[in-house]
């Protein structure tokens, strides 16, 4: 099996092939600049790994939420590659992925994810390790929220990542303040590619028209009747 | 060359193909006016998650519609600039990766070149040289064609473009966005003399435009001629004679100093009729020749993106894999084929 792994998010896009288990990830640490270089760095990436783009069994792409423009770069990129060789695509939520890769660096179960979505509001995902599928799942639907409202879903021992604590901190309240917090974290390529073998057994690839994800829907002020 | 051509610099995403043999095989627009409605102006963000929605099934629809598959097509053509952003990203990243994908050539191409050219399409086209006169909502210019790709500027808007000034009028006379074309309705009930709105710059040297006083004009002339029908139907009038005449004026000015006696009119306001009827008149006297494109043509579209694109990929020019849109990008910096 090879797929194509694709995020271009956040600040820092994030390309993969994974051939069955090996898997061969570049990160492009160019603010902005995404869609200038990406082509680029794909056509490097499968030729290094001597892939065709009609070989690949499946795209996996990270839909959002995130940047919009960034998202929209990724999105057109899969949208393209799949029209020309019919491959299928999966896509995953941002907030999935930095679950997983929290997961395999800190072996946490239980992620709170949030990420500064300006604007006074966080992305907000709460995600649970699935002994079945081996994978991190949601317990509740991502979500647009004020930093306030984040809540722990049960009264298990969770632990959160991403920025949006450190953006909000006054905001937060002090249960959520007091969990073990890595804000650092940068979610990996290798996690959409765990993820998406998982996705891909349970038959989640699909021929339909990529779209992104955003969560923020509300972009304008309509005018006063 | 079976070029396929994207368009998606506003709020109009346009597919088309076009065939250098055949000539046009099949296109589409899809108009997002009703999505910006509501707004009273293009909002970009929701411009560019539009466009990311419609691109792809446009260009199903216009391959099945032409009886093409994607692997006939020869080239991708896609508007790179000038236009918002984020519109412009999207058409131009699909654009730029589907060519390389397929591994056919694709070209950047300038938005405003593929209105100068939208005029080649018909059966009934100019010659070189002309001089052109591009009127939208985004740009009002004069300029010499020469050539493909041999554009010189000969004068421009310092302000708002022409289809602007229709569009906030519009709204001050309570006509919704964008009005342009109500005003130019409602034009059609005013009477004539009853106000005189001035003809900015064209008492001094020079083939540049303003239009931003008019608008302020008009909006006095509503606050105290009151806002009752007629009223507003004869500023609706007064309004569009002053930018008709200003344009017309400017056209003129323009084909002496360049003796051409051919002038092309695109661009989304060349399709309205007082602007038409007039530049007709004006050419009948001076002995020369009036081309427009179609209505279809007139607003952003595929069409005169895919023919563009296509004459500059027949000429061997093509991108590099760096996929860069041009927000503000100066058409004299084209290279002349």
């Amino acid at each position: 099996m090879k797929l194509l792994a694709i995020d271009s998010s956040t600040a820092i896009a994030r390309l993969a092939i994974a051939i069955d288990d090996a898997v061969h990830e570049v990160q492009l640490d160019e603010t902005h600049r995404h869609a200038e270089i990406i082509l680029p760095a794909l056509e490097t990436l499968l030729q290094t790994n001597n892939v065709a783009l009609p070989e690949l069994t499946g795209i996996i792409y990270a839909a959002g939420p995130g940047s919009f423009t960034g998202v929209r770069v990724t999105i057109a990129v899969v949208q393209a590659l799949s029209l020309a060789h019919g491959t299928p695509t999966l896509g995953l939520s941002t907030l999935n992925i930095m679950a997983q890769t929290a997961y395999r660096i800190h072996q946490c179960p239980r992620v709170l994810v949030t990420l500064d979505a300006r604007m006074g509001e966080i992305y907000f995902g709460a995600y649970e390790w699935d002994a079945q599928s081996g994978i991190m799942c949601a317990v509740q639907p991502d979500a647009l929220c004020k930093p306030e409202d984040i809540t722990c879903p049960n009264q298990e021992h969770w632990m959160g990542v991403g920025q949006g604590r450190r953006a909000y901190e006054s905001h937060i309240s002090a249960n959520i303040l007091t969990l073990p917090w890595d804000d650092e974290l940068e979610s990996a390529a290798e996690d959409m590619l765990t993820l998406g073998r998982v996705k891909i057994q349970q038959g989640l690839l699909s021929t339909a028209l990529a779209m992104p994800f955003y969560l923020r829907n509300e972009v304008a002020h309509k005018k006063q009747k | 060359m079976l070029t396929l051509g994207i368009e998606t610099s506003c709020d109009e995403t346009g597919i088309a193909l076009y065939d250098s043999e055949a000539g046009l095989l099949a296109h589409e627009v899809y108009s997002q006016i009703a999505l910006h409605q509501e707004y009273g102006g293009v909002v970009p963000e929701l411009a560019s998650r539009d466009h990311i929605q419609k691109t792809i099934p446009l260009i199903t629809n216009v391959l099945l519609s032409a009886g093409k598959s994607l692997r006939q097509v020869q080239g991708i053509a896609y508007t790179a600039g000038p236009g918002l952003v984020g519109a412009l990203l999207v058409g131009a990243t699909i654009g730029r990766t589907l060519g390389w994908a397929l591994n056919i050539p694709t070209i950047a191409v300038h938005h405003m070149e593929g209105h100068l050219l939208a005029p080649m399409l018909e059966v009934n086209k100019p010659a070189f040289p002309f001089v052109a006169l591009l009127v939208s909502g985004g740009h009002t210019m004069l300029v010499k064609v020469e050539g493909v790709g041999a554009y010189t500027l000969l004068g421009e808007s310092i302000d708002d473009a022409a289809g602007e000034a229709f569009d906030k009028t519009a709204k001050l006379l309570g006509l919704g966005y964008p009005g342009g074309a109500a005003l130019a309705k409602l034009a059609e009930q005013g009477v004539a003399e009853r106000y005189h709105f001035p003809r900015p710059m064209v008492n001094r040297p020079g083939l540049d435009f303003s239009f931003s006083g008019l608008k302020t004009f008009a909006m006095n002339t509503v606050l105290t001629a009151g806002d009752d029908p007629q009223t507003l139907a004869d500023i609706a009038y007064a309004f569009q004679e002053a930018v008709v005449d200003t344009l017309v004026i400017k056209c003129k000015r323009a084909l002496e100093q360049t003796q051409i006696n051919r002038l092309v009119i695109a661009g989304g306001v060349s399709a309205n009729h007082r602007l038409r009827h007039q530049l007709t008149a004006l050419m009948k006297t001076l002995q020369g020749q009036v081309y427009y494109p179609r209505h279809e043509w007139c607003t952003d579209n595929g069409a005169m993106i895919a023919y563009a694109g296509s004459l500059r990929l027949q000429a061997g020019q093509r991108d590099d894999l760096s996929i860069k849109p041009r927000p503000r990008w100066d058409m004299t910096e084209l290279v002349a084929l």
